[in-house]
């Protein structure tokens, strides 16, 4: 008799037996993959966050004198040739995101009003060719300007008028006045680095380079600090710039990214366990209470493989509904959820099929196992021994 | 020395199993042979082994002492997969418990007997009184109906020998004749039965009654 007519027919009699199967199932494995997806949507919205948190190391020349610089709140007019960046990226160096300024004091003036402001032109922000990442620094588009808040107050510049700013004698329309962020970058006007260069005469020229380390790996492999690793890197490719690496910020990148990541690995972890177990006890229950019906069919001749067969369909059957099930409803609800959980990215969380393959294939494998190693074992007793001992 | 002819051969056959700690003997040195076409019944009270006996005979349970030799073959000498195959092949065995599977219908339940088709099954059953009933489950029968089900599902194959535990326990006469009138058909169409009765009335049906309490009697009285 064919074993899939067997199983259908058991499973209809036992409905109540196997819908608990593929409930718990459904259940284990969705919240497997609401989590997965979950943990990758949180990973995305971490990084932007970490992002956000601005760059963490500053290059800077190498005659820059580092207590003239932190004295004059992180300014200095010295500076060093703009290929730096390019060395830097065909060196590889363990840094992303690089944004090559340049910065003057300058008059800023509107009309009849004028305030002394640090001027930075600025490029777009530059990944590693084998690092893409989204833009941490857009560029500005040449003859634009945004303004900082407590400058644009000085130049009596409101949020939304469309106003023109002189600087150097050349004139910028105002893109938009930034949000008060409470750092010196309220007292700044930002152009793009072109234009800087020529209204400062000072050609691939730029005054520091501002990046975000990315040691981690390297840090793991050789044991060494990442200050250790980018003094090497820098050291290699020029000797007219040094570094210096905002300490606190950089160890709350790595500590926020890692303890995010360990906490969803761990979880992940558990409820792999947990689904081992479910789906294999679940199995393994069927399995033992039905050494009746086995030892009637191996009494009428079916063999340990047609038998264990029998029990492979089933727990398939049951495991792949339940899993599809739980996956696709964990999957879904996880998406929704991060739409509205993670601001900057949720609209970007998708269905990730190498996990919904993975969570189902375990989930198969482990029927497998629960389901068939029990019957192949019991089919292998003697049938006496197995009529009417169901556990 | 065994005759040839023999389809089932039970030599010293003895069964002992463990209760408590204390060794308890169900029967010892059991031998007697059954010929192809020969209804033998094994008689004895309640207790007194039959059940373990025929079990044994079916190659269903590894006697404690002894040999059951079946066409030939030394049945608890062979792989499991080959005494499988002779269950499929030559033996129908029907349980004092019936053991039928809840979930499939008459028809099925017969049918899971190796290569019976369901005409096949059907006239079986038809032949036993359940031609009506042959889409019912098993629950939906009285024990009686399900005593004649699990013969079908014994019979339905044709194997050499059906080995029947208590086939007419809890039947009434009109039943208990219908039962028997079938396996002695199927004797005479040149099938063997072994069978398990408590009653001395029921062991009268057969050619030889083996009286499994009294080893004296163990050597079959020809009748």
């Amino acid at each position: 008799m064919n074993p899939f007519f067997l199983a259908l027919r058991e499973l209809q009699y036992r409905w109540k037996s196997g819908l608990v199967f593929v409930l718990v199932v459904a259940s284990v494995t969705g919240a497997l993959a609401y989590f997965s997806v979950n943990d990758t949507s949180f990973q995305k919205e971490i990084g932007r966050n970490v992002r956000d948190l601005g760059s963490n190391v500053v290059i800077l020349p190498a005659k820059v004198d580092q207590y003239s610089y932190h004295l004059e709140g992180g300014y200095s007019d010295i500076t060093m040739a703009e290929n730096l960046v390019s060395q830097l990226i065909e060196h590889r160096a363990s840094l992303n995101h690089l944004i090559p300024m340049l910065e003057r004091r300058a008059m800023c003036s509107t009309g009849d009003r004028q305030s002394l402001g640090r001027v930075v032109g600025l490029s777009a922000s530059i990944a590693m060719p084998d690092r893409p990442k989204a833009p941490m620094q857009r560029s500005i588009p040449s003859g634009e300007l945004q303004l900082g808040s407590a400058l644009a107050r000085e130049l009596g510049v409101d949020r939304d008028a469309k106003a023109k700013v002189t600087i150097a004698g050349e004139v910028f329309k105002v893109q938009r006045v930034n949000r008060d962020s409470g750092t010196w970058q309220d007292s700044a006007a930002f152009i793009d680095l072109q234009s800087a260069q020529k209204i400062f005469e000072l050609p691939e020229q730029i005054s520091r380079i501002e990046a975000i380390e990315c040691t981690s790996e390297q840090c793991e492999a050789s044991g060494l600090q990442s200050a250790v690793i980018l003094n090497n890197e820098i050291a290699k490719i020029t000797d007219e710039a040094s570094f210096l690496r905002k300490e606190e910020m950089a160890q709350a990148r790595l500590s926020v990214r890692s303890v995010s990541r360990d906490n969803f690995l761990m979880l992940q972890n558990v409820l792999w366990v947990f689904l081992g177990f479910t789906v294999l006890g679940l199995a393994l229950l069927n399995s033992l209470s039905r050494k009746s019906e086995i030892g009637i069919l191996q009494a009428v001749g079916y063999g340990r493989y047609r038998i264990a067969g029998l029990f492979l369909v089933r727990s398939l059957l049951l495991s792949g509904v339940g899993a599809a099930t739980g996956v696709t409803v964990g999957m879904l609800v996880s998406i929704e959820q991060a739409n509205s959980l993670f601001v900057m990215t949720g609209q970007k969380s998708s269905l990730d099929w190498t996990v919904a393959m993975t969570i189902g294939a375990v989930a198969f494998l482990l029927a497998v196992l629960g389901g068939c190693v029990p019957a192949m074992w019991a089919a292998g007793e003697n049938p006496a021994d197995l009529i009417g001992r169901d556990s | 020395m065994s005759n040839p002819a023999s389809l089932l051969v039970v030599n010293d056959l003895g069964h002992m199993f463990s209760n408590r700690g204390r060794e308890v003997r169900v029967f010892e040195k059991c031998s007697f042979e059954l010929a192809p076409t020969q209804f033998v019944a094994v008689q004895g009270a309640s207790g007194s082994g039959k059940t373990t006996l025929l079990l044994a005979c079916g190659g269903m349970l590894a006697p404690s002492f002894g040999e059951v030799h079946f066409q030939g073959n030394n049945l608890f000498n062979l792989p499991h997969s080959q005494r499988t195959k002779i269950r499929a092949v030559s033996i129908g065995y029907l349980f004092q418990t019936l053991e039928l599977v809840p979930y499939l219908n008459l028809t099925s339940n017969v049918k899971i007997a190796t290569g019976v088709s369901s005409v096949v099954a059907n006239q079986w059953l038809d032949r036993l009184g359940l031609g009506a009933r042959c889409q019912s489950y098993p629950s939906e029968l009285s024990h009686g109906q399900r005593q004649r089900v699990a013969l079908a599902r014994a019979i339905a194959h044709r194997p050499a020998l059906v080995i029947a535990d208590e086939p007419t326990g809890n039947l009434d006469n009109q039943n208990s004749e219908l039962v028997f009138s079938v396996l002695k058909e199927y004797v005479q169409d040149g099938g063997a039965v072994l069978m398990a009765t408590h009653e001395a009335q029921t062991a009268t049906f057969a050619d030889c009654i083996i009286d499994i309490e009294n080893l004296e009697l163990l050597k079959a009285k020809a009748r």
